[in-house]
C-alpha cells in the first residue's frame, strides 16, 4: 500500500516548502495538502482523510497538540499515520504527543526523505494488521 | 467600643509588668499616713492648746481629760506634726528649725525630773492651775518627755539624711513601742501602761500621736535601709505585747503588795504568781521564736520573689524586645499580654487588645468560629494550630488582611490553661516567593519556547542546504534561487529574534531612575527611525499629541513600548487597504498619561486575542515574519513602570492603549491634599 496523499500542518511557509520538496523528491505521485494551523487542519479533514498527517506543536491559534485533543475527539476515522515534526529536542513533548493512539512517529526537523520511508513502513504495517 | 481591662490601667509601659511598682505603691501608702498623721498632731495639739489659753471654765471642770495633754505637750506636738508635713513634703531646712527646740525643751523636762529640779519651763506657756488637776500644774510627765526627746531626736536624724538609718528607725521603734502600750493600756484600763513611772500620766491623746508620728517614720521609707516591714510590724506588735504583760505582772505585784495579800496560799500548793512568772517567760520565748522564724521566712520569701522578679525582668525584656508578636490569652480566648511587636503588627495599642478577645485580630469566618476552635480543642484535644506552626491570616486595625506564620503553645498552670502564640509577619516572604514563582514559572516558559523558537530558523537552513545541494545537481537553477531567497529571509528572522530576545533581557535587568520625558518629540523619533523599514513610505501617520505633554517615568522603557507598538502597525499593515493610516494620540487623563495607537491593518484574529501579549505569539499566523516577542516585551515594559497595555479591535484594524502613570502627579497628590479630581 503506497502513500496516496500527505497533509502537512505547519505555520511556517519554509517548512512547507521543505516538506513538499522532500516528499516530491521521494514520491511525486504523493499529493500534498497544507494547512497553516489546526483549525485549517480540522477544515480540511472534515472533507477528506489523506494516508497522513505531518504536524508541527508549535503553531499560532491553534497548536499541534489542541489539534491532537480535537482530532481525537471529534473524528471517528483518523488517517493512519499521524507523524509530529518538530523543532524540540524535549522529551517532555515527544511523550506527550506518543500518548495518543494514532500518533505514530516523532521526527525532528528539517523533513528528511527517510522520514517518509518509515511513515511508508508504518502504513504497510497498518494496513497489514487490518487486512 | 474599646473597653480597656481594669487590670492594666495605667501599666501600659510595661504590659508584661514586674515587682518593683508594688513597694512604690505601698511607699506612697505609707506618704499619705504621714500626713495624715501630720495633720492630726497639728489639729490635736491646735485644740488642746486653745482650751489651755481659752480655758472656759466648763471644761476643766467637766472634761479634765482634754487637760492631761499639757499646753507645752501640746505646743510642742503642732511643731512635730507641722515638721513632719515638712519633712515628707522634702522641705527639710524648715524641719530642723523646728525640731531643734522641741528636742532642747524635751531634754529640759527631762532634765527637771531626773534631778528633780525646776527650771522654770512648766509655766512658759499658761500660768492657770485647776483645782482639780492631780499632778504640778504645767509639768509634763517624765514619760512624755522621754518620748518627746526620743521622737524629735528621730525626726531630727531623719530630716538630717534625708533617708532611714538605723538609729532614727530604732528611735522611731522603741518610741511607738512605748506609746501603743500606753494607748492599748487605756483601752484594756491597765494603769502602769500609761502611767510606767509612778505619778506620771501621759494623756490618749499624747500616746496616740507620738504612736502614729513614729509609725510613719518606722515604715516610710523602710526598704530602703533593707528592713522588711512585715518583720518590723511583727517586732512592734510582739515588743507590745510583751510590755503590757510585764506591766500587768508589775500592776498585780502592786496590788498584793497593797492589800497584804500574798498568792502564795501554801507552800506545796501551786504558786500562782509562779505560774503567771513561768507564763510570761514561755510567751516570751514563744513569740521571740516565732519572730525569729518570721524573719528567716520572709527573708526567705524575700530572695524568692527577687529571683522571680529578676527572672520575670528578664523574660520581659526578651519578649519586649523580641521581633515577633507575642501574645498570650486565656482558655476562653481572652487577651492577657501583648508585647510591643505585636502591636505593631496589628496597629492596635495594648490598651486596646488587652480584655479583648483574640478572635478581633481574625478576618472571617474565623473570628466567629474562634471560640468554637478553642472550645472544640479543650473537648477534643485535636488541634488545629496549637503545638505546630501554620500559616493564617491576621486583621489589622484598620480591616487590612496579612499572611501570619502562628505558632501556639499550650501552658497549663495550677489555676487555667493560657495559650502564648508567637506570630510572623510574613507577607514579604509570601509576596517575594510568589514573585520568585511567577518569575520561574516565565523563565521555565522563555527556555521552552526558545527551544522551539530558536531551532526552527536553524532546522529550517539545514533542510533548504539540502535542498539547494539536491537542486544544484539536477541544475534546477531556478528553483535554486528562489530556495536560498528562502534561506536569507529565513536567517534574517533569526537574527530579528535574536535581538528581540536581547532587548527582552536588557528591559528586564535594566535599573532605571525616573526622568521627564516629552511624548511629542520621543514619537516624532521613533518615527524616525522607523522610516527606512518596508512599507513606511505607504503609510498616512496623524500624530495628535500636544507638544508640552510630558511624563515622570523610566524613559527607556516609554520608548521600547511605543517603538515595539509603531514597528507593529506598520508591519501588520493591509497591502489591499487603499490608503494605509496609523493615528498616534496621547492626552493627560487624571494620574496618568494615555497613549492610543489606532491603525487600519490587518487586525488580530478573534481566536488569538487573549493571549495576544504572552511570549511568542505571533499576532499574524502565516505572515510569520514576527519573533513572537514585541507585545510580551511591550508589557513587560509597561507593567515594570506602574502601567498597563490594552488591545482592541476596531472595525478594520488595531486599537493598542497605554496607561502610564505620571510619577509628577502621584508626588504632587500627595503633597496637596487627600481631594481626588478624579478622571477626565
Amino acid at each position: 500500500m503506497k502513500i496516496r496523499s500527505i497533509l502537512v500542518v505547519d505555520d511556517d511557509e519554509n517548512d512547507q516548502f521543505i516538506c513538499e520538496y522532500t516528499i516530491h523528491r521521494y514520491d511525486p505521485e504523493i499529493a500534498v495538502l497544507k494547512a497553516y494551523n489546526g483549525q485549517e487542519a480540522l477544515a480540511l479533514l472534515r472533507t477528506t482523510t489523506p494516508s497522513a498527517i505531518i504536524l508541527d506543536i508549535n503553531m499560532p491559534i491553534m497548536n499541534g497538540f489542541e489539534f491532537l485533543d480535537h482530532y481525537a475527539r471529534e473524528f471517528q476515522v483518523h488517517a493512519p499515520v499521524v507523524a509530529m515534526l518538530t523543532s524540540s529536542h524535549l522529551d517532555a513533548d515527544r511523550q506527550r504527543a506518543l500518548e495518543y493512539r494514532f500518533v505514530r512517529s516523532f521526527f525532528q526537523k528539517p523533513l528528511k526523505q527517510q522520514d517518509i520511508a518509515v511513515m511508508a513502513q508504518v502504513l504497510e504495517e497498518e494496513i497489514g494488521g487490518r487486512g | 467600643m474599646v473597653r480597656p481591662h481594669p487590670r492594666t490601667v495605667g501599666e501600659e509601659s510595661r504590659p508584661f509588668g514586674s515587682g518593683w511598682e508594688k513597694r512604690v505603691v505601698y511607699d506612697q501608702a505609707w506618704r499619705r499616713f504621714g500626713l495624715f498623721t501630720g495633720w492630726m498632731c497639728i489639729l490635736i495639739g491646735a485644740c488642746v492648746l486653745t482650751l489651755w489659753i481659752a480655758a472656759p471654765d466648763w471644761t476643766a471642770l467637766d472634761f479634765p481629760v482634754f487637760f492631761q495633754m499639757k499646753a507645752n505637750t501640746a505646743l510642742s506636738m503642732v511643731g512635730l506634726g507641722s515638721a513632719c508635713l515638712l519633712i515628707l513634703k522634702r522641705r527639710r531646712r524648715p524641719a530642723l528649725f523646728l525640731l531643734v527646740p522641741i528636742l532642747l525643751f524635751g531634754l529640759a523636762a527631762l532634765y527637771q525630773h531626773v534631778f528633780v529640779a525646776s527650771l522654770g519651763i512648766d509655766q512658759v506657756l499658761v500660768s492657770r492651775t485647776f483645782e482639780n488637776s492631780v499632778d504640778d500644774h504645767g509639768r509634763i510627765p517624765p514619760n512624755t518627755a522621754l518620748c518627746l526627746v526620743l521622737t524629735s531626736l528621730a525626726m531630727l536624724l531623719r530630716a538630717l539624711r534625708a533617708r532611714p538609718d538605723w538609729w532614727q528607725t530604732s528611735l522611731s521603734f522603741v518610741c511607738f513601742t512605748m506609746t501603743a502600750a500606753a494607748v492599748i493600756g487605756y483601752m484594756i484600763a491597765l494603769n502602769s501602761a500609761q502611767d510606767w513611772i509612778s505619778g506620771t500620766r501621759m494623756s490618749l491623746q499624747t500616746a496616740a500621736c507620738f504612736m502614729c508620728l513614729n509609725l510613719t517614720f518606722s515604715f516610710y521609707g523602710s526598704p530602703q535601709l533593707g528592713i522588711y516591714r512585715s518583720v518590723l510590724a511583727g517586732l512592734m506588735a510582739v515588743s507590745t505585747y510583751m510590755i503590757l504583760l510585764v506591766f500587768t505582772y508589775v500592776e498585780l505585784t502592786e496590788i498584793e503588795q497593797l492589800y497584804m495579800m500574798p498568792l502564795e496560799l501554801a507552800p506545796d500548793q501551786a504558786n500562782p504568781r509562779f505560774t503567771l512568772s513561768a507564763l510570761v517567760i514561755v510567751t516570751g520565748i514563744v513569740y521571740a521564736a516565732l519572730i525569729a522564724y518570721l524573719f528567716v521566712a520572709s527573708r526567705h520569701g524575700r530572695r524568692v520573689q527577687r529571683a522571680l522578679s529578676d527572672q520575670q525582668s528578664r523574660f520581659s525584656a526578651v519578649v519586649d524586645a523580641a521581633a515577633d508578636g507575642i501574645i498570650v490569652i486565656n482558655s476562653r480566648g481572652i487577651i492577657l499580654s501583648v508585647n510591643p511587636a505585636c502591636t505593631r503588627l496589628f496597629g492596635y495599642s495594648s490598651a486596646e487588645l488587652l480584655g479583648q478577645n483574640i478572635s478581633v485580630l481574625m478576618p472571617e469566618p474565623h473570628r466567629r468560629a474562634h471560640d468554637g476552635y478553642l472550645a472544640a480543642y479543650e473537648r477534643t484535644g485535636i488541634a488545629r494550630v496549637i503545638g505546630s506552626g501554620r500559616e493564617v491570616e491576621g486583621r489589622r486595625k484598620d480591616g487590612s488582611l496579612f499572611p501570619i506564620d502562628a505558632s501556639v503553645v499550650r501552658i497549663d498552670l495550677p489555676d487555667g490553661t493560657l495559650y502564648s502564640g508567637t506570630l510572623r509577619d510574613i507577607s514579604e516572604r509570601k509576596a517575594s516567593e510568589s514573585a520568585l514563582l511567577a518569575a520561574n514559572a516565565e523563565l521555565e516558559e522563555f527556555a521552552y519556547r526558545t527551544s522551539h523558537d530558536l531551532r526552527a530558523p536553524i532546522a529550517s537552513a539545514i533542510g533548504m542546504t539540502a535542498i539547494a545541494r539536491d537542486m544544484l545537481a539536477r541544475q534546477d537553477m531556478e528553483r535554486l534561487d528562489e530556495t536560498l531567497q528562502r534561506m536569507e529571509t529565513g536567517f534574517s528572522r533569526l537574527d530579528h529574534l535574536i535581538h528581540k530576545i536581547m532587548l527582552l533581557t536588557r528591559t528586564r535587568l535594566l535599573a532605571e531612575d525616573d526622568a521627564k520625558v516629552a511624548i511629542a518629540p520621543l514619537v516624532a523619533d521613533i518615527l524616525e527611525t522607523l522610516n527606512h523599514t518596508e512599507g513606511f513610505s505607504s503609510i498616512s501617520f496623524a500624530v495628535a499629541i500636544d507638544p508640552e505633554l510630558t511624563i515622570l517615568n523610566k524613559p527607556s522603557r516609554v520608548a521600547v513600548a511605543l517603538a515595539n507598538l509603531l514597528s507593529n502597525a506598520i508591519k501588520y499593515r493591509d497591502p489591499a487597504e487603499a490608503q494605509a493610516s496609523v493615528e498616534i494620540r496621547a492626552a493627560r487623563v487624571g494620574k496618568n498619561v494615555v497613549v492610543t495607537i489606532d491603525d487600519n491593518g490587518i487586525g488580530i484574529e478573534p481566536a488569538l486575542r487573549t493571549n495576544l501579549f504572552r511570549m511568542f505569539v505571533r499576532m499574524a499566523p502565516g505572515n510569520a515574519a514576527g519573533s513572537g516577542l514585541g507585545l510580551y516585551i511591550v508589557k513587560k515594559s509597561v507593567e515594570a513602570m506602574g502601567g498597563s497595555v490594552a488591545y482592541e479591535p476596531r472595525e478594520k484594524g488595531s486599537r493598542f492603549t497605554l496607561v502610564l502613570p505620571d510619577r509628577a502627579m502621584e508626588a504632587r497628590t500627595l503633597h496637596e491634599d487627600s481631594f481626588d479630581p478624579g478622571r477626565g
